[in-house]
């Protein structure tokens, strides 16, 4: 601080906010997602690997493994594609550094299936969650390039954590955009959530699903396409009901 | 840390990421909440700041520090998600925070975030001013530096810091004066 500099100037000298700022458990996130992305897609950056994929990385302790599989995963890793590959043969081919659990297969228009699946790594003694959408074209039998990339938002979770434990997240979504439909892709991990529901500023439904599958730890994924084109995701609030239609988590969005 | 070499490497690897993230994260962190006011998205932006010096290090030739680097990289990706919907995030709480609650939390939330009342009322400033103000006086960069993470002229740095320094001195006088009223 020089003699000509205000007297308040030596306030700003720290950190903006008190308690947790640059975590642990974000580190870990971190390192995470450039390693996988460093994996899956040389130099050419993370940021560009994987035609419209977007994960949510979700840390959690080592406490929770091993992971169950997914129930009906048998019956979704039959699918094939037309050259008799199964889905999830592809899928392990492009992101061979990862454990990959394909969730839901949905078909998006007249020539894209959309594969969903969950992604775990080991880093750094953190296991990682990510969910992630890639498109795969009939037509020109390829992963498609979506026309523009969204940046996956991360959740660190460590269970033993007091301050991630603080802002633990019942459900977690992502939102990814293929064409022509976009889709919410999501996990909860509040047992009593079975329905998810999404409402515009008005509070109307837009979309809403009881199509939850579960695994065994009782986290159950959902997905919702959302039809309307160009949508952003902006206005819009995710909600986790139980069976009786009563309202448990809304989201907090920034 | 020793920064000499960064700018000869192609490549990154994992222990070179550890030691950025060890001297600069928290630096990062804050000038990114700074910028964007949201825990949340600091979070995000401190992400994105180390994947993309962890992926593009190559870019790094050295002509400022590290630091400044990383700052200016921090502050590009902060505006990127400040203007664009296009990153949609939903995290659901087990506590349902009535909408009200979150239209009007910014006030609040500033004023029960901050370290101190400097802070509390820098956060308040616009981003024009709070900018300079936090690279200038936080992370003490000359002139020519901001000029390179704004990517404006010196004179213009000059001039936006004086608007800031001038308006966050009437900012603590007011709040002052009302505390003694």
């Amino acid at each position: 601080m020089s003699s000509t500099d205000p007297a308040w100037y030596e306030a700003l000298r720290g950190d903006p906010v008190q308690g947790a700022a640059f975590r642990p458990a974000l580190k870990a996130s971190i390192h995470f997602r450039a390693l996988a992305g460093r994996r899956n897609s040389g130099l050419r950056g993370w940021a560009t690997y994987g035609a419209a994929t977007v994960g949510v990385a979700i840390l959690i302790g080592l406490a929770r493994l091993p992971f169950e599989q997914l129930h009906e995963r048998k019956a979704v890793q039959s699918a094939r594609d037309q050259s008799g590959r199964t889905w999830q043969t592809m899928i392990d081919a492009r992101y061979p550094a990862s454990q990959n659990e394909i969730v839901f297969e949905q078909t998006n228009g007249t020539d894209s299936k959309v594969i969903f699946t969950r992604r775990f790594m080991d880093i750094n003694g953190y296991r990682g969650l990510s969910l992630a959408g890639d498109a795969f074209s009939r037509e020109s039998r390829q992963w498609e390039h979506t026309s523009g990339y969204a940046f996956a938002p991360d959740y660190t979770l460590k269970i033993g954590d007091p301050i991630s434990a603080q802002a633990v997240p019942q459900l977690t979504a992502v939102w990814l955009e293929f064409k022509p439909r976009s889709f919410y892709f999501g996990v909860s991990f509040d047992p009593r959530i079975s329905r998810i529901r999404i409402v515009d500023e008005q509070n109307r439904a837009v979309a809403e699903t009881t199509a939850i599958k579960r695994d065994s730890d009782g986290y159950a994924y959902w997905i919702l396409a959302m039809a309307k084109t160009g949508f952003h995701g902006s206005g819009l609030t995710v909600q986790g009901l139980d069976a009786s239609g009563s309202l448990l988590a809304t989201n907090v969005s920034s | 840390m020793s920064e000499e070499y960064l700018k000869y490497i192609v490549e990154m690897d994992a222990r070179i990421l550890e030691d950025l993230m060890e001297s600069y994260g928290q630096d990062v962190w804050s000038f990114a909440y700074s910028l964007t006011r949201s825990r949340a998205m600091a979070d995000d932006v401190a992400q994105d700041v180390f994947l993309r010096a962890y992926l593009k290090i190559a870019s790094f030739r050295g002509a400022s520090s590290v630091r400044t680097w990383l700052l200016k990289i921090t502050r590009n990706i902060s505006l990127n998600y400040r203007k664009t919907a296009f990153v949609r995030k939903v995290l659901l709480m087990d506590v349902v925070t009535p909408r009200q609650q979150q239209h009007s939390a910014e006030h609040a939330f500033l004023e029960q975030e901050a370290t101190n009342e400097v802070w509390g009322q820098v956060l308040r400033l616009s981003t024009k001013y709070r900018e300079v103000l936090v690279l200038h006086a936080k992370y003490q960069l000359s002139l020519p530096e901001i000029a390179d993470v704004l990517k404006i002229p010196q004179g213009t740095v000059k001039s936006r810091l004086f608007g800031a320094r001038k308006k966050l001195s009437l900012m603590l006088t007011e709040e002052m004066l009302y505390e003694l009223n």
